[in-house]
């Protein structure tokens, strides 16, 4: 009884007033409600109505409780309607009487019959997007003229691309120029790769089980509330579907830009992400899209039919280099010990593990050491073959490629099915160790005769292994090609030709 | 020339038959007003009518004194711009031509608004949704707790049949719709718009109108075509209060 007359909801005066076979009867209003009232369908109070209640939610209907009771106890804290306010009841009744003189779709419809149970909407109350929405908007301090938006931040060359472009922004607009946010997934493995100065937010810090849907809608809020100057879509899912849906609206606000590396391919070979996608919907919108190498502006142009008017809309950057990323000798091969070799990956099939597998096999007088992680049946299939092979040990997860001890290999061997331009091959070209590489997406535009051992059968362990077997061989040609690379790496991916590219006119950092 | 209180603008576009129920409701309601002691105007807004319309409403003009603007917009909002500037009234009150105003509509909305000197929009405590879907919609008042502009990024707070000084409308007007730009929803960027003036939107207690849900609707057409409301600088003005900074910026 306490909890009930504390809620409020129980009106003594309103109730006697209500029902005056109660008042008649001259028994207390409240006992007389907790004992029969309800079940007889009365309302307590102005605020409150039991019957709606009930017919709202059936599992308590079936339950035979008092509907009061239940919400004071439990139904508020589950965030249940009380009911529409008497108020309201009267004023729809009154009005649904009146303007039924006029209008039979009002007088005939039975909907009309039971104002009460009619669905109440209100446009203030609160859902879990409002809260989350208020929430994020309320962590802001500051406008922003740039927003960064990537899915998560995984020790990715996604992840790297997108925080580059916010060291860019800082080092042209100074800090605080430029929220990054991360839209999908609430993982920040990489957090230390965001430049000092730059403002993150997280969307799951503000509603962990938002859904997909809520979240493109707070990407799109916050370019509504922001008016930014421009965003940049760094493979946020959330924002490529606000782009989808939305391209033309958005662009109003903001200029678009994203950037892509390459297409993905699903276990059968089929090409999917998002320049398969969403890209065709969105390129008339975009600003500009950025692509990590030639060869993927070509094919996408080529693919697509990209007219002449919309070419110079997809501009090529190449990434820098790492700042730690210095140039170190390699090993030297000594005759009659194993090769060392290193590979560094995830464990996927988009870094084709398999084929380094049928290479660890066909090559036994050939060390290889593998730096990742993973899960599932490569994972497995790595595990087993360091069981059974002497000639391959697993190494362990790493923080960046620069971090890895390179200078105790005498190769570094990639063996990707698909890539963008790999950032592990621009920062173990400068570092300086012989790369032996599939031919896939830009990696040609480095890796080639004179810069390292370009392999373009894909499935083929042999040429893999001749090239490997030729270092070993052949130290002289090793180095020569390696200082190549070098060359090659500091002409193309240096920090101020970065910068001097993504500075061209129409740019997310000018 | 008599004052006018309120000019009763009813934007007619192709109702058709569905404008019988609208205009009783207008007659009912602008009757009490004028028992009320109040001078009411009847201006008809006819943008691309079709001549089913125009005939419904000309029989009404018939029995009772009313204007007549035919425009060629095809454009809600500026038709209702339209009838502002010619509108004769102190207040503008607007009516879509097959939705229906309460009986007290007008003289509760006129009482509320003469008796309070700021800027404000007035809008009906509850909508009586009918036809697809019927439902009640109820507005919130900007000064009620459960209230805050965030809330009016995420959705629209009320309906287009407001109550508003005519000097208001002239002031801040509707903006085109573009469903080709993806920027729709006129109403609720004029509320943005407004609001971002310092206006404020309130509810009339105790008034309440009825709304027809057609199953094709502006609205559902402005949701198909994927629109925004036009853009706003209401929250960037926020952030720079909170930080202290001067707003210097046009609107965008």
């Amino acid at each position: 009884l306490n909890a009930v007359q504390a809620s409020g909801l129980f009106d003594a005066e309103w109730y006697l007033s209500q029902h005056p076979d109660v008042a008649a009867a001259k028994v207390d209003p409240l006992t007389h409600y907790m004992k029969r009232g309800w079940r007889e369908g009365r309302r307590p109070g102005p605020a409150f109505d039991g019957q709606r209640y009930l017919a709202l939610y059936p599992d308590i209907a079936s339950a035979n409780i008092n509907p009061l009771l239940h919400y004071v106890r439990h139904g508020k804290q589950e965030r249940r309607s009380p009911g529409i306010a008497y108020e309201l009841i009267s004023l729809a009744e009154e009005l649904v009487e009146n303007l039924g003189q006029f209008e039979l779709d009002i007088a005939g419809d039975p909907a009309f019959k039971h104002v009460q149970h009619l669905h109440l909407a209100s446009p203030s109350a609160d859902t879990p997007l409002t809260k989350a929405w208020e929430q994020l908007f309320s962590s802001l301090t500051r406008t922003y003229e740039r927003v960064i938006f990537v899915p998560w931040l995984v020790r990715g060359g996604a992840e790297l691309v997108a925080a580059n472009a916010a060291r860019a922004v800082i080092s042209q607009h100074g800090p605080g120029s430029v929220l990054f946010v991360v839209t999908d997934h609430d993982r920040l493995e990489a957090i230390d790769w965001l430049p000092v100065g730059c403002d993150l937010r997280v969307l799951s810090e503000y509603d962990p089980t938002a859904s997909h849907e809520d979240r493109v809608r707070l990407v799109e809020l916050l370019m509504f509330a922001l008016l930014p100057k421009s965003v940049l879509n760094v493979n946020s899912r959330a924002c490529w579907d606000a782009f989808k849906t939305h391209g033309q609206a958005l662009s109003n606000i903001s200029n678009l830009y994203a950037a892509l590396f390459c297409r993905d391919y699903d276990d059968a070979g089929t090409p999917g992400g998002y320049a398969v996608s969403h890209l065709r919907t969105c390129l008339p919108h975009l600003t500009k899209l950025y692509v990590d190498n030639s060869s993927f502006a070509k094919s996408l142009a080529e693919h697509y039919g990209v007219p002449a008017t919309l070419h110079d809309c997809i501009a090529v950057i190449r990434q820098p280099w790492s700042g730690n990323a210095g140039e170190r000798p390699f090993r030297q091969h000594q005759d009659g010990r194993p090769l060392p070799v290193l590979w560094a990956g995830r464990f996927s099939r988009q870094k084709n593990v398999d084929l380094l597998l049928r290479i660890v096999e066909a090559a036994p007088n050939i060390q290889f050491d593998v730096f990742g992680e993973g899960t599932g049946a490569i994972n497995d299939r790595l595990i087993g073959a360091a069981q059974n092979f002497d000639n391959i040990r697993l190494k362990g997860p790493y923080s960046s490629i620069e971090a890895l001890p390179t200078h105790r290999y005498s190769a570094f061997l990639f063996t990707s099915l698909w890539e963008g331009m790999p950032t592990t091959i621009i920062n173990v070209g400068l570092m300086g160790l012989p790369i032996v590489s599939s031919n896939v997406g830009g990696i040609s535009e480095l890796v080639n005769d004179d810069t390292g051992w370009l392999i373009s059968d894909l499935h083929n362990p042999n040429p893999y292994i001749q090239a490997l077997q030729e270092i070993a061989r052949d130290s002289g040609k090793a180095q020569s090609k390696v200082a190549r690379m070098r060359e090659r790496v500091r002409s193309l991916h240096s920090w101020e030709a970065y910068l001097a590219e993504f500075a061209k006119l129409p740019s997310f950092i000018q | 020339m008599q004052r006018v209180d309120i000019s009763a603008i009813v934007n007619a576009h192709r109702e058709g038959l569905l404008v019988k129920p609208t205009l009783d409701s207008l007659s009912q309601a602008v009757h009490s007003a004028r028992e009320a002691g109040l001078h009411v105007q009847i201006l008809f807004v006819l943008d691309r009518s079709d001549e089913l319309t125009r005939e419904m409403i000309s029989e009404f003009g018939r029995s009772q004194a009313s204007d007549f603007l035919e425009v060629d917009h095809g454009d809600l909002g500026i038709s209702r711009n339209s009838g502002a500037t010619a509108a004769e009234g102190e207040y503008i009150a607007f009516l879509d031509a097959d939705d229906m105003w309460g009986k007290n509509w007008l003289t509760g909305a006129y009482r509320a608004a003469s008796n309070d000197e700021r800027q404000i929009v007035w809008h009906p405590e509850l909508n009586v949704y009918f036809g697809a879907n019927p439902h009640l919609f109820k507005h919130t008042d900007m000064e009620d707790p459960l209230y805050n502009h965030l809330k009016l990024g995420v959705n629209n707070q009320w309906t287009a049949l407001c109550f508003a000084r005519r000097s208001l409308l002239l002031e801040v007007p509707y903006s085109e719709t573009r469903l080709d730009l993806q920027i729709g929803y006129e109403d609720w960027g004029w509320h943005l718009a407004t609001t971002a003036k310092g206006v404020l939107h309130k509810v009339v207690l105790g008034t309440a109108h009825a709304i027809r849900n057609k199953e094709v609707s502006l609205v559902r057409q402005t949701s198909a075509a994927r629109c925004l409301p036009r853009s706003t600088s209401l929250f960037r003005e926020i952030l720079y209060r909170k930080n202290g900074q001067q707003v210097v910026e046009q609107e965008p």
